[in-house]
């Protein structure tokens, strides 16, 4: 403690404060260093493609394609679509997280709290089979649920002598039917991190709260949620910088075309997709992601300054 | 004891409800799609999906598992990609985040920022596959199907959370002791983050199993194909056997597509649903306390 | 000494004048023959699946490549998963590559724009001449780009324009003949889904994508005239009749894209298609085979062979096709670049690869072997010359599908053994309409206008959004016409309409004084 505290107070201008830094971290560098070279490979090295975003591409200049400032921006605006698409994006991406992870809390603790191990077995692998069904499919079978004609629902609604709905001319309905179908795929997968996290709950505390009278219901709010929270933080601030990018395979596959439901579910991965589709430019796609990306990054960068105000070591950095 | 046992009681009920409904709703759509895998193709058209075929028929399976040896090697491939690549991962990720979550390193914080950038920013498909392709000489090798999806920063960034839940004390004590970094990292970390790195390791084998990308962009012979390009290439396939120009005389039948779709579906789930059984006995609780009373 | 020196210097420079000038004697002789000395491999990307023989018809193929030109040829497919993605990535990877299957269908507009192919006006006269002479004015036209031709394109007639392939045994059931109209059809779909009680035209999937074009041609305030698409997005937003060349217009602004709109929104209230059209991931195709459609719509090509294949399965039904095209008198012609090939900047050998394209334009031998694989393995011909599979093989058990490994780039009317008017087997109804449009099909005028999209490629982009969230609905018949039209034009206009509009009225203003 003293010792930090001298080098903060006598500034030296000699270098031997870094060489003393990295002989002490030496180790710490050894370890990172394989993972520090990935990435400085596999991702930054490809992220010089970014410059991209800000030229007009051809073939025979390739990255020394003339600078066109902004222009490749200019289609996300144009039809005045993105502030709706943007709202509509974080909206989802914010009750996706919620939703999300209050369930997979539920599962998670009441999987640790059940003795059983063959109930926890089956059912927790019951949960995960959702991570293995492709979106692709997901549309089919929804599509076979609601559609007007022929749809689960209707005929449902039919044999009770009922009128058939068309959901596919409802936007709003479908809000609930994606968060649904949101958590519903990573609800298996969310509740191994959380399970794997109950691990760490020490028992001792936990028997002798249980001695001391705390009901099943306290020792949650006051001991099981507490050692959950550095990672629910992690996460959310995780999702946070993907705010922008929303869940592309499911909206794609269950939305569609469905111009209908635009309104309520048209996110910005589907909106820039159906746009360059036809119109393939290496600029104008990559200047998207580079939007995404930032709008991200500026809301990650202020999220994680204030956890960090409140508490140190829950922050990403 | 009365008012706690009526307080477990209620939990236990409402907590087995709330599984059992959550696992019933996972699980109908899954039997949806096995009998549609197992439904003739005219009856999936007439009579959608349905929880019991109403035409039985293996004609899907059949066509897919034509010639089983292709399958046998697409799975091959697969698992080799998965335990080679998710070993390394796991190792090298756990290796990270032990330095990330210590807080000796002084560091931590900007090499923390510098992984966590790369899952906000991305240079887009194209020049990571000139980098690949042009630099890297990594076309049609197993090493493109392992690279790209090697580390992740959202495992290291977990596995940093679990490790720092680990008692100053201990650290402390095997340093008094005279342990450097990495045999503390050897030693004590990787026993005590058990259900983390298998949680990591579990995901990292799911996204290998899962991916069928890398090998759609680098991969071009046929034998190197990993399971899940194998199928979604073959039902392509199929697709366009269908509606593809034909030549004089020569009528060649329909491929059942749509049931097709749901038999891949199965075979992809399957080898993994028999294993996942196995990686529950790691999510026990109280690892840690045995390490301190010892 | 000097003298001497000097003699040597002089008779040694002598000697290799001399060498140099029998080099170049063997470099070029009195014919203009190219230099083959060196043996060269080839690498090709096509489009599509590779048969099962494949590498064995290459083998043969390479043993006439090395005879004939010293060249080998490796082939890579892109198979049909995501298969433009992979040409593009082939392309701007800058990957060593000599050929690629290129066609409008594909990328080419676009990616010969980049500047991704060599210009071949130069090179294909010297090293493929035979081909190159074969092409007129009106075929290079159509290949042209920013005033480049960087494709060779084949030389075959494809028929355009989907029809109604339907039911015709159910018309004639229920009291009613061949549809010829809108309103024929509006009376069939009417009496199957009152009588029948089933989905006369069970859309989804690709049927929305036939459907941009609406009905539009089908009203009776269409003209007689082939048109031509000028600026096209997710759809032909700009087109030009032939008959009226000063007038580009936009296709939803036209009266009868307007009038057709009443027609569709009638058939979706009526339940002649799923409500939920746009969300149907099966297409009619697929239910017309299986019984739970009556109508499906498809290309002359297609139909036909959609037709022997619903004979196959069931004898009894009778089946007829009609198109809007059939009402003009000059049918349109399919680009005469609709398949071809190019050689992207990245070859190091053009001049080789563009022997090797000569070849299989002008020798049968390759010709055939690309197309139906080995003569006696895969195919053979029977007492009249025409092609037959040899026997003990089926369609199921050939090793090599004829036509299917993308040989369409190369194709040549007069070898192509299996087109539609020559085969026996061709349905009538398309055999007739296909012999017709080879006599008074109208070949494309303006196939060499291409619109420069930069200007207001982000307009484009808009409007394409624009397009499948206001269009779509619309043209399906799910929202009322007059609303959801003056909805569409707004957001349109929003998007940048007018900006287009007035850049390809520019543009088009230049094109046609310069055709002058």
């Amino acid at each position: 403690m003293s010792s930090r505290a001298l080098k903060t107070e006598v500034p030296r201008l000699t270098k031997v404060p870094l060489s003393v830094d990295l002989k002490k971290n030496s180790i710490f560098l050894l370890m990172v260093a394989p993972a520090i070279i990935y990435f400085l490979i596999f991702h930054y090295l490809p992220m010089s493609g970014l410059i991209l975003a800000f030229k007009r591409y051809n073939h025979v200049d390739g990255f020394l394609s003339p600078w066109v400032g902004f222009d490749n921006f200019k289609f996300l605006f144009v039809s005045g679509a993105i502030g709706r698409v943007t709202f509509n994006t974080i909206f989802y991406n914010v009750i996706f997280m919620f939703t999300c992870q209050f369930i997979t809390l539920g599962v998670a603790i009441v999987l640790s709290e059940i003795r059983c191990k063959g109930f926890k077995k089956i059912f927790h692998s019951l949960m995960f089979l959702p991570y293995f069904i492709s979106f692709v499919v997901v549309g089919a079978i929804v599509y076979n649920i609601f559609n007007y004609e022929f749809g689960l629902l209707n005929t449902i609604l039919k044999s009770l002598y009922k009128e058939p709905i068309n959901l596919y001319e409802m936007p709003n309905a479908w809000i609930l039917i994606l968060t649904f179908l949101n958590t519903w795929k990573w609800v298996g997968y969310t509740s191994i991190i959380y399970l794997a996290g109950t691990t760490n709950i020490n028992p001792e505390i936990y028997e002798a709260a249980h001695i001391d009278g705390a009901n099943i219901w306290l020792r949650i709010r006051y001991i099981i949620i507490p050692s959950l929270l550095p990672l629910m933080i992690t996460i959310m601030l995780f999702q946070l910088g993907a705010i922008l990018r929303g869940q592309f395979e499911l909206f794609y596959n269950v939305i569609g075309n469905n111009g209908t439901l635009f309104e309520a579910t048209d996110v910005i991965d589907t909106y820039v997709f159906r746009m360059l589709v036809f119109n393939f430019d290496i600029g104008m796609g990559t200047a998207a992601g580079l939007f995404q990306s930032v709008f991200g990054l500026v809301l990650i960068l202020i999220v994680n300054y204030f956890i960090r105000k409140y508490r140190k070591d829950y922050a990403l950095f | 004891m009365i008012r706690q046992s009526k307080d477990e009681i209620a939990f236990k009920i409402i907590g087995y409800v709330y599984i059992i409904i959550i696992a019933m709703l996972c699980l109908l759509p899954f039997i949806l799609i096995l009998s549609a895998s197992l439904t003739e193709e005219s009856a999936i058209f007439k009579h959608g999906y349905n929880f019991i075929p109403k035409v039985f028929s293996v004609e899907a399976y059949e066509i897919l598992l034509k010639v089983p040896g292709e399958i046998i090697r697409a799975f091959g491939v697969t698992i080799i990609v998965a335990t080679v690549g998710t070993a390394g991962s796991v190792f090298v990720s756990a290796m990270c985040a032990y330095a990330l979550s210590n807080k000796k390193f002084k560091y931590r914080n900007k090499f923390s920022l510098i992984i966590y950038l790369t899952s906000v920013f991305s240079g887009g498909l194209i020049p990571l596959y000139i980098l690949m392709v042009r630099y890297l000489h990594l076309k049609n090798s197993l090493l493109a199907l392992v690279l790209p999806l090697f580390l992740s920063a959202w495992n290291i960034f977990l596995l940093r959370i679990f490790m720092g839940e680990i008692p100053q004390s201990i650290l402390e004590s095997a340093k008094i002791d005279g342990a450097n970094e990495f045999t503390i990292f050897i030693r004590i970390v990787i026993p005590l983050s058990i259900p983390a790195m298998v949680t990591i390791g579990l995901f990292q084998a799911l996204y290998y199993w899962n991916d069928w990308m890398q090998a759609m962009l680098y991969i071009n012979d046929k034998f190197l194909y990993p399971i899940q390009y194998y199928l979604y290439s073959m039902l392509n396939s199929f697709q366009s056997i269908n509606t593809a120009v034909m030549s004089s005389g020569v009528v060649i039948p329909r491929i059942p597509t749509e049931s097709i779709k749901m038999a891949i579906t199965v075979i992809a789930i399957i080898p993994t649903v028999i294993l996942f059984p196995f990686i529950q006995r790691f999510f026990v609780k109280g690892l840690t306390v045995g390490a301190i009373k010892g | 000494m000097k003298k001497v020196k000097r003699k040597i210097g002089l008779s040694f420079a002598c000697l290799l004048l001399l060498l140099s000038c029998g080099l170049l004697f063997t470099a070029c002789d009195s014919e203009g023959k190219i230099s083959t000395d060196e043996k060269v491999e080839l690498t090709m990307w096509l489009v599509g699946d590779t048969v099962t023989d494949y590498d064995m018809m290459l083998e043969e193929l390479n043993k006439l490549m090395l005879k004939d030109i010293n060249a080998t040829l490796k082939v890579n497919f892109t198979t049909w998963t995501d298969w433009t993605t992979k040409l593009r990535l082939a392309l701007s990877s800058g990957e060593e590559l000599d050929l690629v299957h290129m066609a409008p269908w594909s990328i080419y507009d676009e990616q010969a724009k980049l500047g991704a192919f060599v210009a071949l006006e130069e090179l294909a006269p010297k090293y493929a001449p035979k081909t190159w002479a074969s092409y007129s004015e009106e075929v290079l036209n159509q290949a042209t780009v920013s005033e480049h031709v960087y494709m060779l394109p084949f030389r075959y007639i494809d028929p355009e324009g989907n029809g109604f392939l339907y039911r015709l045994d159910l018309a004639k059931k229920h009291g009613l003949g061949e549809i010829k109209s809108i309103d024929d059809l509006e009376k069939y779909m009417k009496v199957l889904k009152e009588k029948e009680g089933i989905i006369p035209y069970n859309a989804g999937g690709f049927d929305n994508q036939v459907m941009s074009e609406s009905y539009a041609n089908w009203m009776n305030s269409w003209p007689d005239s082939p048109d031509e698409n000028l600026v096209v997005g997710q759809m032909n937003y700009i087109k030009v009749f032939q008959n009226n060349p000063k007038n580009p217009f936009v296709l939803f602004e036209h009266p009868a894209f307007i009038e057709a709109l009443q027609y569709t929104r009638r058939f979706y209230l009526a339940g002649y298609w799923p409500k939920n059209v746009l969300a149907n991931k099966s297409d009619s195709r697929e239910a017309l085979l299986n019984g739970t459609s009556a109508i499906t719509n498809l290309n002359p090509i297609n139909a036909n062979e959609e037709y022997r294949r619903l004979k196959a399965k069931n004898p009894d039904w009778e089946l007829d096709w009609w198109s809007a095209y059939q009402k003009l008198t000059h049918p349109p012609k399919s680009p005469a670049n609709n398949n071809g090939m190019a050689i992207p900047i990245s070859s190091k050998h053009p001049e080789r690869a563009l022997m090797l394209l000569e070849k299989l334009h002008q020798d049968q031998n390759y010709h055939d072997l690309t197309t139906y694989g080995i003569k006696g393995k895969h195919w053979d011909l029977d007492a009249e010359g025409e092609i037959i599979l040899p026997s003990g093989v089926t369609a199921d058990t050939t090793g090599f599908p004829w036509d299917r490994p993308c040989p369409w780039g190369w194709r040549e009317e007069k070898f192509y053994r299996v087109g539609p008017t020559k085969a026996k087997s061709t349905w009538s109804v398309i055999k007739e309409w296909i012999t017709y449009i080879y006599k008074n099909g109208a070949e494309k005028q303006f196939a060499d206008f291409k619109f420069d999209k930069t200007p207001v490629s982000a307009e484009l982009a808009a409007m394409d959004s624009v397009k499948t969230q206001y269009l779509d609905p619309l043209i399906w018949g799910m929202v009322d016409p007059d609303k959801g039209y003056k909805q569409l034009m707004d957001k349109m206009k929003q998007a940048g309409l007018d900006k287009v509009k007035e850049e390809l009225k520019k543009q088009w203003a230049d094109y046609l004084k310069s055709k002058k």
